[in-house]
């Protein structure tokens, strides 16, 4: 099988990243930070030391600031849920996943989302600036659409937040490991990472990186110390971190971030947009198939992109392409806001997205056989 | 020579704290209070000694301690 379906997890996963699982599963089955014996600390070491490697990798201040969470969406609730109270006005983009809308939905919080163009990042920009108001608590955006690849001016946003005193979270699902990203210099106070994509970490661990802060917490419970408080500690990570945690995934992210690193964020980058930007080119020379954004360039769009054939439904096309061997995602992704924008509520959109894994010959077969859709 | 238990919050601070005071030299490893920490449950580094400088080297990094006993 051929696999498109990157954005929404990377399909191969590294050796190191297995070999890493394994071994926790045979030599770090203890409890870390519950117990005193060798095993709980030599599990608690090796947690901290993913920490330490993430805080690195982004370019937060402090392995105490990164916290593991169930996935992306988890850390984006904790931030919205932890950070904004009632009365409080939020800002978003028009290319949001429902891992934000939702929550700002349900919490009941005001909020107006800006408009992202695909073609012009400092109007982009310009908008945020028009829609954060006086009782502005945080701007939340994604990295980059995944739908269409679109990436947002991040570090300008976050330059935008600190200069009007508003909070800034980033959801980094499709950036993260694709993408450099560096919170001090971004400015960014909430990181919100998808390890099981970009930084092809197993499924069911996610991170929230915190440069500042959260006051509301959604899970409270025991985090192994402070035992005799009955109120949740105020020191991150532990303030969000109550239960066990996920041992084997936290060091499968470990040895993701190594793999990363290994090869570099930048050949990664560039490998996947000649992919997308050779499927782009290809794809643009069919009558029958319509694309979305521009020709993606290198810094402002994510390796993503969507297409419909024309008299066929995304969900057709997916089942064609799976029945050729090819796995890529139809529908709404999740992202009604991105699909109301290019007008495809109404039959969502064929998505391919690449990891460092594919390769120009796959490719190829998929433009093969889409050019065999009748 | 004397010995303390440093005490922190967590274990998460009680590894930064050890590794930070390891990079200046010091002898140190990590052992779980069950109680003697004003709150409950804790971690403590184990210091040989010299306690006034690591003590100093913890609180400039902004790691919180949350007692310091001789250790019996």
């Amino acid at each position: 099988m051929i696999y498109f379906d990157n954005a929404a997890t990377t399909g191969k996963k590294p050796a190191g990243v297995i070999r890493a699982v394994d071994s926790a599963l045979r030599e770090f089955s203890a409890n870390p930070g519950r117990s005193g014996h060798t095993p709980s600390l030599k599990a608690a070491d090796a947690v901290y030391s993913a920490r330490e490697k993430a805080a690195e990798f982004f370019g937060a201040s402090g392995a105490e600031n990164v916290v593991f969470t169930l996935n992306c969406t988890h850390s984006i609730n904790c931030v919205i849920k932890g950070v904004l109270n009632k009365g409080e006005h939020a800002v978003t983009s028009s290319l949001e996943h429902n891992s934000v809308v939702r929550p700002l939905i349900k919490e009941e919080i005001p909020f107006d989302t800006a408009y992202v163009s695909l073609t012009d990042d400092d109007a982009t920009l310009r908008d945020f600036e028009r829609k954060i108001r006086l009782n502005t608590r945080l701007v939340i955006c994604t990295g980059a659409s995944n739908v269409l690849g679109k990436t947002l001016p991040i570090a300008e946003i976050g330059a935008l937040c600190k200069k009007k005193g508003v909070l800034f979270a980033v959801d980094a699902a499709q950036i993260a490991g694709v993408m450099p990203i560096n919170m001090r210099e971004m400015n960014i106070d909430y990181l919100c990472v998808a390890p099981h994509k970009g930084l092809y970490a197993p499924m069911g661990i996610g991170v929230l990186i915190c440069e500042k802060p959260i006051e509301n917490t959604i899970i409270e419970g025991g985090t192994g110390t402070n035992s005799t408080q009955l109120f949740q500690p105020e020191s991150l990570p532990e303030r969000l971190e109550s239960g066990t945690v996920n041992v084997p995934e936290i060091m499968g992210l470990s040895a993701g971030i190594d793999y990363v690193k290994g090869i570099g964020i930048k050949k990664i980058y560039t490998h996947e947009m000649n992919l997308i930007r050779y499927l782009y080119k290809e794809l643009s020379k069919i009558d029958r198939v319509q694309l979305y954004t521009p020709e993606p360039k290198d810094g402002t769009y994510a390796p993503v992109i969507s297409f419909n054939v024309y008299g066929k439904t995304s969900a057709e096309v997916s089942q064609y392409l799976n029945d050729k061997g090819i796995a890529v995602r139809g529908g709404l992704h999740c992202a009604p806001f991105a699909h109301r924008q290019i007008g495809t509520l109404d039959i969502g959109a064929v998505r391919v997205s690449v990891s460092a894994f594919n390769t120009l010959a796959e490719i190829t077969s998929l433009i093969k056989a889409i050019k065999q859709i009748r | 020579m004397k010995k303390y238990l440093i005490t922190m919050g967590s274990v998460t601070y009680a590894i930064k704290g050890r590794d930070l005071l390891r990079k200046h030299g010091y002898n140190v490893k990590i052992e779980r209070i069950a109680s003697g920490a004003s709150t409950g449950c804790g971690y403590s580094i184990v210091l040989d000694g010299k306690l006034s400088e690591a003590e100093s080297i913890l609180r400039n990094a902004g790691i919180k301690i949350l007692e310091i006993n001789e250790k019996l």
